[in-house]
């Protein structure tokens, strides 16, 4: 995931230069400490600790995967610390001390599904990695399959970085469903699709919709197997507005080399935007004004406006779906008429029964939040 | 003129540096506090502004979340699911419990309408407007905003807001709110809220700290224009459509910013305005403050300000007029005054008025006047006594001077005496070594020349004697040793005659020699009449002036001729010149003029002839010794030179004019007793 990853690095760097460009805050530079989690909760668990108690930053702004995520949350919550958390994932989640640039499950999954459902047929599989995000994910997306009246097929997980996907494959192929709602994450895609086309399953028949695919997985990956396939997101690097070009444009006078950028990265850069906006108008940098003074804060990011949601702490945004084409990028086909309210427990079950269905997993993986394969690599969850 | 000149002064100066001095800080002060109070009331109402639209973006979206929970409660309400059911399979209407309660909640919940709709998306069920229930989509059709908020809430499975749809059962635009409702899972309808208008409204425009002008524009983007949602205060009614540029900051909110500006608004007004996104209404909302109303305190401060400032301009130019009425003035007063005097006409005062420090500089002015007038008086006086002392000093330095011509004349006397002196000296010791040498050669032929001169009587007597015999035995012309015996007896005697002659002329010249080696030693003085001495002279010379048939005439006036002195010497000294007065007038009609006269401290005798005269090398050395213009052995060269030697041992003098031809005279001075002479002592030669 170093990949997705280094560009998320980039565009926070990006935004903090702007900021200094414009004269810092509070007559200070921004300066930023850099920290490798390595892909490693207990390694990001570690340097969370480092920064603030050796570093005494003022915020955080990283983690990807919602293991990661979840392994900091007690750290950040314990030390009163910002994390500015900038991935899509499953929701299920509230922290005072926790601000959600990403996407919540109503700002992607649901929209998606549904998208899915009036364009493309209603009997949908759904594989994932074997973690805490795909699981809940598809948890929410099977009610709402439900709810909608279509159908799920199957379900399957594979092992974070597994390469055995036949067995899923062979599922898909015997089940022949309409749309494969795809949350796995990493290097396992690769050979997901690999395996896919090799089985003569094209998206013109059986298209997939991903929710971990963005621009710089397209480009590692190639996205020849991919095109025609469908990826939902609030951001894609293809939208024509004139805050994108210039976002655009910021990147690639940062680091030609990036010439790819994803939904994250985008996230990433409007959180350290949100944050010093806040850090403006609190008048200070205290995470505990910072986080008052955060909340209700809109800004004209790339994607459109968003506003960071008072309750929630999520931000409101835009949901689009895009098809890729053949150069890695994405056409929108669909995208919402404005920015949707981030709903992180969706409303079809209480908050306590979402809880109790993470605490499950969580107590199912060991005390983890990623199947470190102690079970079989397609064991269920309950 | 008189106004160049009196720019060009200190007071002028002083005005423009004042001026230009109190124009920098007051004009800094002007704009600086104008500019500090400016963004001060700025920064308030920045501050004010920033409050009001955090205040209603709360407000407002408290109100719509408060909404959203109705809704989404309601949609989660088993009864009203049962009751939608009931609906689809031909139920006309709820029970009245249920009626009772959804009336009371349309009522207490801030709505206009409630409505129920199937799964198609038919009104079943209407609160307040039971006619439009069960009529299909031919009969009623939902406006185009609630079918998009229905989409949203079956896609997202959650409540969702409705953009503002047009005029439905009012003139007013409204807006929904739809929740769908879940049977098993499924999708069985949607409750659909309308919006009481009016409570928005009032949510919106509350103006607390908005001042008279302030007030809260909520908008949204309706088929490419800005539409007010809610009516403004100024009177904008909700659904007024607004041009691009009244719409800048609503458009910008629009877009997600936060933001301030200062913007000119439908009214024409030049507002600030501090721009939001409202999330839930998908609404961009503006508060916003006329700038005349921000800016009436700066107006008013504005206006006290320049009052101030030109105040303390006329304070300072006041302050110059003073100092230049005060200072300024009586200087120049005090310039003009002191320019005015002239000469040394230094008058007492200067008649210049002031106050304090010029009063004492006049003071300090008229004193100093004072003083130099003291100054130049006793100036006057030291001038005075100086030129008196100068005058003395200088007539003591034409004294001194005088004096010490004097003094170089008788110094250059005493010089010529001590030359002559010196060469006195000189003559004298020649004379003595002459003197010894010629007594010791007199002595030596006197003695000889004694046998000769007492001898030759004898022989001359022998011989007489003997030539009575020889006459006797002798004829006359008998040869007498080769001649006649006369002629030889003649002869015999003429030979001694001339012996004698010769021996006396021995003992004369030796007798003068003597005389000239041993002048006189001692000068016997006494008193004596020059006038008997002269006579007496003349008696002596009588047969030399007898011989010269001279003629002498002898004038001697009445004066008193006595002298101290030495007759005999006196006497030798008049014979002698008479003597040589009477040689130089041999041939011819002689005269010697003798004069006698008597001076103070003198008596002067001149004795003068007519002879031949000399010249004037001969005059020069007629007082040498054995200079004579006689033929040798008619003189001795001494008589002359023995009277000088005389007179200066008489302590008189001698000296002579003459002129080649005409004469000479001889002028012999002989000292008056001015006290009684000592005798002089005189080495024996």
């Amino acid at each position: 995931m170093a990949i997705s990853e280094k560009g998320v690095v980039e565009a926070t760097l990006l935004a903090i230069d702007q900021i200094n460009a414009g004269g810092g805050l509070l007559g200070h530079r921004v300066m930023p400490v850099i920290r490798d989690g390595a892909s490693d909760e207990r390694r990001f668990a570690a340097e969370a600790e480092s920064l603030i108690l050796e570093e005494s930053v003022c915020a955080i702004f990283g983690c990807w995967t919602s293991a990661s995520r979840k392994t900091i949350k007690p750290i950040i919550e314990k030390h009163h610390m910002l994390l500015f958390y900038p991935v899509q994932y499953e929701g299920l989640e509230t922290s005072p001390w926790i601000i959600y640039t990403g996407a919540a499950p109503n700002q992607q999954l649901l929209p998606a599904v549904k998208w899915a459902l009036d364009h493309l047929g209603n009997r949908f599989f759904l594989v994932g990695s074997d973690y805490v995000f795909p699981h809940a994910a598809h948890a929410i997306m099977k009610d709402q399959i439900l709810s909608l009246r279509g159908e799920v097929v199957g379900e399957s997980y594979l092992l974070l970085g597994s390469r055995d996907v036949d067995g899923v494959v062979q599922q898909i192929e015997d089940l022949q469903p309409d749309v494969i709602l795809n949350t796995i994450n990493g290097d396992t895609n690769v050979a997901f699709f690999q395996a896919l086309r090799a089985r003569h399953i094209t998206p013109s028949d059986t298209p997939t919709i991903s929710f971990s695919i963005a621009e710089a997985e397209l480009s590692a990956m190639g996205a020849g197997q991919l095109q025609g396939d469908f990826a939902a997101w609030s951001y894609f690097q293809s939208l024509d507005t004139p805050a994108n070009r210039a976002f655009l444009q910021g990147i690639h006078q940062r680091d030609e080399a990036i010439d790819v950028v994803t939904d994250p990265m985008e996230s990433a850069y409007v959180a350290v935007h949100l944050w010093a906006e806040a850090v403006r108008r609190a008048g200070r940098s205290e995470p505990m004004f910072v986080r008052d003074a955060v909340r209700g804060i809109s800004m004209e990011a790339p994607q459109g406006a968003v506003c960071l949601d008072p309750h929630s702490q999520h931000l409101w945004q835009m949901v689009r779906i895009g098809r890729v084409r053949d150069d890695g990028q994405f056409d929108v086909v669909w995208e919402t008429s404005k920015p949707v309210r981030p709903i992180p427990f969706p409303a079809y079950r209480s908050p306590q029964e979402w809880e109790r269905f993470l605490a499950e997993l969580f107590d199912g993986w060991n005390g983890n939040w990623a199947n470190r394969g102690f079970r079989g690599r397609e064991g269920q969850p309950r | 003129m008189s106004l160049m000149k009196s720019l060009d002064s200190v007071s002028a100066e002083f005005f423009l540096l004042f001026w230009l001095a109190a124009l920098l800080p007051v004009g800094l002060g002007y704009f600086v506090s104008i500019d500090r109070f400016e963004s001060s009331i700025y920064a308030r109402a920045d501050a004010g502004l920033a409050s009001m639209a955090d205040l209603a973006f709360a407000r407002i979206e408290a109100y719509t979340q408060a909404l959203i929970d109705d809704a989404t409660l309601l949609s989660r309400s088993p009864e009203l699911v049962d009751f939608l059911l009931q609906l689809e399979h031909g139920k006309s209407g709820p029970e009245l419990p249920l009626r009772q309660f959804l009336e009371l909640f349309v009522a207490e919940s801030g709505c206009e309408d409630m409505w129920l709709l199937d799964r198609d998306g038919r009104v079943v069920y209407s609160v307040v407007h039971g006619e439009i229930s069960g009529l299909d989509e031919t009969q009623f059709s939902l406006p185009r905003p609630l079918e998009e908020a229905l989409e949203a809430a079956n896609t997202l499975l959650q409540t969702e807001i409705s953009d503002l749809a047009a005029g439905f059962a009012s003139n007013q635009d409204v807006a929904f709110l739809t929740a769908p409702f879940f049977h098993e899972g499924l999708i069985v309808g949607d409750v659909v809220l309308q919006i009481d208008n009016q409570g928005l409204f009032d949510v919106i425009n509350q103006y607390q700290g908005l001042g008279t002008t302030g007030e809260i524009m909520v908008g949204s983007e309706m088929h490419g224009k800005f539409r007010l949602t809610a009516p403004t205060r100024s009177g904008a009614g909700s659904g007024t459509d607004m041009s691009e540029s009244e719409s800048a900051p609503l458009r910008r909110a629009l877009r997600g910013e936060m933001g301030r500006g200062i913007f000119r608004d439908y009214r024409g007004m030049m507002t600030l305005n501090h721009w939001r996104y409202l999330p839930s209404l998908n609404r961009g909302m503006v508060v916003k403050m006329d700038v005349d109303e921000i800016e009436a305190p700066l107006i008013h401060f504005r206006r006290t300000a320049m009052w101030v400032a030109l105040a303390s301009l006329a304070l300072v130019a006041l302050g110059v007029f003073l100092s230049h009425r005060l200072v300024a003035t009586p200087m120049v007063n005090l310039a003009n005054a002191v320019q005015a005097i002239q000469g040394e006409n230094l008058p007492r005062k200067l008649g210049v008025g002031g106050f304090k420090e010029i009063r004492m500089l006049v003071a300090a002015f008229e004193a100093l006047i004072g003083r130099v007038r003291a100054h130049q008086h006793d100036l006057e006086q030291e001038v005075r006594q100086r030129t008196g002392e100068l005058r003395a000093t200088n007539h003591a330095l034409t004294e001194t001077n005088a004096k010490l011509v004097s003094t170089n004349d008788q110094l250059m006397e005493a010089l010529a005496k001590l030359e002559s002196a010196q060469q006195q000296l000189v003559q004298s010791e020649k004379m003595a070594a002459l003197g010894t040498l010629v007594a010791s050669i007199a002595h030596e032929i006197n003695n000889p020349n004694n046998f000769i001169s007492f001898n030759v009587p004898i022989l001359e007597d022998y011989l007489r004697r003997i030539f009575l015999v020889l006459d006797h035995h002798q004829g006359d012309d008998e040869d007498w040793v080769g001649m006649p015996y006369e002629e030889f007896r003649t002869d015999l005697l003429r030979i001694i005659e001339n012996i004698a002659y010769g021996s006396r002329r021995i003992r004369v010249t030796v007798k003068n020699l003597a005389d000239y080696a041993r002048v006189r030693t001692h000068f016997d003085m006494r008193a004596v009449d020059v006038a008997d001495i002269v006579k007496r002279s003349l008696m002596i010379a009588e047969p030399r002036l007898k011989q010269a048939s001279c003629h002498v005439e002898l004038e001697m006036g009445e004066a008193l001729t006595e002298v101290v002195s030495d007759a005999s010497a006196l006497e030798q000294v008049f014979v002698n010149v008479i003597h040589n007065a009477a040689q130089a007038m041999p041939s011819r009609e002689g005269r010697l003029t003798i004069r006698l006269e008597a001076t103070a401290s003198n008596v002067e005798v001149s004795i003068e002839d007519n002879g031949c005269g000399m010249d004037q090398g001969t005059l020069d050395r007629i007082f040498n010794p054995f200079f004579t213009t006689k033929t040798t052995g008619e003189g001795t060269g001494l008589g002359l030179f023995i009277c000088h030697r005389l007179m200066e041992g008489l302590g008189g003098s001698i000296f002579a004019v003459s002129e080649p031809g005409v004469g000479s005279t001889f002028l012999i001075r002989i000292p008056k007793p001015t006290r009684a002479p000592g005798a002089q002592e005189w080495d024996e030669l």
